[in-house]
């Protein structure tokens, strides 16, 4: 006897569950949670602080390197910190294996948007990482608050939080599509590896972008990574203003959507050729 | 390979180094004839190596375009090039040779290392060097290719520097096998714990600047108690002619030391090794 399909669930409900589920999957083991999750981030701007700091040695007290001084570096390291721990990363989504040991066939039979549970990664992720960099902020401003980086005002701060948090749903759909790529290549691993690179450096996790070379600066502050990441920063030091925010706003919004209509149709055509036996 | 060359009369393994240089090349031939599958992946992996060596090479070229005349904590813009050549290189060799570790937190999760108890020889070897990297290869290539030009340009590296790159390169394949294998020991402790990946992330962030950056007592750490700096830092003053005999003797015995103290921590580790492990 035919029976007629399961009505869809609600995307808000169904997410909120599969985030709860997400949320608990993270926290199952602890040792790994620290070392994955509370450590995540840590290390890079702590190594990048004792270049600039031998660097700044070398070039004598007081010194101004293309605009920025040391302790106004320190500040910014102290906000990558905390900013870089809120964006996405590409350890968070496993879609590409997914299709390439063929397991995405069974959610396709069911009554949900695959993408649901991809958003619900992206929801725990933020949450759980929003909570680990508060921490992290209160510690560091409880430790040294002479060094630490304290935003100019509340406007300043719900600016950076708006870049940060579209920068990261940008970040998100890029790993996204990536992985989507896995319909066409198999294995994508080097090419989402590749991304977090350019990411990276694109945005300012090393050095402040305003400090690379004019030239390189001016190519780089039109790509979302920059707005992601060390725009904030400057942000919550008084560096940029409102009308930089509503300026990075705008590019980040136009990368989402580019990135959203390219997501849709791989994803479409990539199902068109979805075997759905994997490797 | 078969087994005649691999186990002994009455079942003892031979281990000698001809055991070693055997089965290393049938990793290195399966590694081939599996890259030979993922063709766009070989690419991919090679292009996002030298992204990873450019990015690097960048950001100390800009560092050092501030003004003229800077240094980092007394390394000079052509003392970094030779520097990161040799961290690129022993970074390669890794990649090369030692991509599996990547892997190890997983595989003692599902019981994987079952088949490599079997098997002559010991695990850390076999189960360590298992994925021969093709692509590693080539960027083993590509970051001669800097270490050469490094070389080349910089003032003070002469035929001592030459002599001594056996040396250096030694030092620095020795001392990136016994942190992987102690990283990985450090999982039968703490399985799921992804403590491999995460260690050998952060201590290569660490490694891939001089040592000399960082404060007096870290990089006493750093140099003596876990030797981050046989990886890239001791081999490139070893070129660079600022270590004596002596202390390069000592430091050869501390590496030396070390990676003993990683193969007895990964056998005790094994002891507790039951199988599947989640």
């Amino acid at each position: 006897m035919m029976t007629a399909p399961a009505p869809a669930r609600p995307f808000g409900r169904l997410l909120v569950r599969a985030t709860a589920y997400e949320l608990r999957k993270q926290v199952a083991f602890r040792v790994g949670f620290l070392v994955r999750e509370v450590s995540h981030g840590i290390v890079e701007p702590l190594v990048m602080l004792w270049v600039f700091w031998a660097l700044y040695d070398s070039a004598g007290e007081g010194a101004v390197l293309r605009g920025w001084t040391f302790p106004a570096l320190v500040q910014y390291l102290a906000g990558l910190l905390v900013v870089r721990k809120v964006v996405f990363h590409n350890r968070a989504l496993d879609l590409s294996t997914q299709i390439f040991e063929g397991r995405v066939t069974k959610y396709l039979v069911m009554p949900m948007d695959y993408f649901v549970l991809a958003v619900a990664r992206f929801t725990q992720y933020t949450l759980l990482q929003l909570g680990i960099a508060v921490v992290t902020w209160c510690i560091g401003a409880a430790l040294a608050p002479e060094h630490w980086l304290f935003p100019v005002s509340w406007g300043a701060l719900c600016g950076a939080l708006a870049l940060v948090l579209l920068g990261s749903w940008c970040c998100f759909l890029l790993y996204y599509v990536l992985n989507a790529l896995a319909f066409w290549l198999d294995v994508v691993w080097s090419l989402l590896v590749m991304a977090w690179f350019v990411v990276s450096f694109a945005g300012g996790a090393v050095m402040p972008v305003s400090q690379m070379p004019p030239a390189l600066f001016r190519v780089l502050e039109w790509g979302f990574p920059y707005w992601a990441i060390s725009a904030p920063i400057e942000v919550l030091m008084g560096r940029l203003g409102a009308a930089d925010v509503v300026r990075g706003l705008a590019i980040l919004a136009a990368t989402a959507a580019g990135l959203e209509v390219l997501r849709r149709v791989l994803w479409r055509r990539g199902l068109a050729r979805y075997a759905g036996v994997g490797m | 390979m078969s087994r005649r060359h691999a186990v002994k009369v009455g079942g003892e393994s031979d281990t000698g180094l001809g055991f070693y240089v055997r089965v290393a090349r049938q990793y290195a031939r399966i590694g081939w004839i599996r890259k030979s599958q993922f063709r766009w992946e070989f690419v991919n992996q090679v292009v996002m190596d030298l992204l990873y060596y450019l990015s690097f090479v960048l950001t100390f070229e800009i560092l050092y375009g501030f003004r003229e005349g800077l240094t980092l904590a007394g390394w000079t813009r052509a003392d970094i090039l030779v520097f990161l050549g040799l961290t690129f290189l022993s970074d390669a060799f890794m990649m090369t040779w030692l991509g599996q570790s990547w892997h190890f937190g997983d595989d003692l999760k599902a019981g994987n290392l079952d088949a490599f108890r079997l098997r002559p020889g010991p695990v850390w070897f076999t189960y360590t060097f298992q994925r021969f990297s093709p692509e590693g290869l080539m960027n083993l290539f590509a970051a001669a290719g800097l270490f050469v030009y490094g070389a080349w340009a910089h003032p003070d590296v002469g035929w001592h520097g030459i002599a001594t790159l056996p040396l250096a390169l030694g030092m620095a394949a020795v001392g990136q096998v016994a942190l992987v294998v102690l990283f990985q020991s450090l999982e039968f402790w703490a399985v799921n714990a992804d403590l491999s990946r995460f260690f050998g992330s952060v201590f290569s962030q660490i490694a891939d600047r001089p040592l000399d950056v960082y404060p007096r007592l870290m990089k006493r750490f750093f140099v003596w108690v876990l030797p981050l700096g046989a990886l890239s830092w001791f081999p490139t003053g070893l070129v660079l002619g600022h270590h004596s005999a002596v202390a390069t003797a000592l430091y050869v015995g501390v590496v030396a030391l070390f990676l003993g103290a990683a193969l007895v921590a990964f056998r005790a580790g094994m002891r507790r090794y039951e199988s599947a492990m989640s």
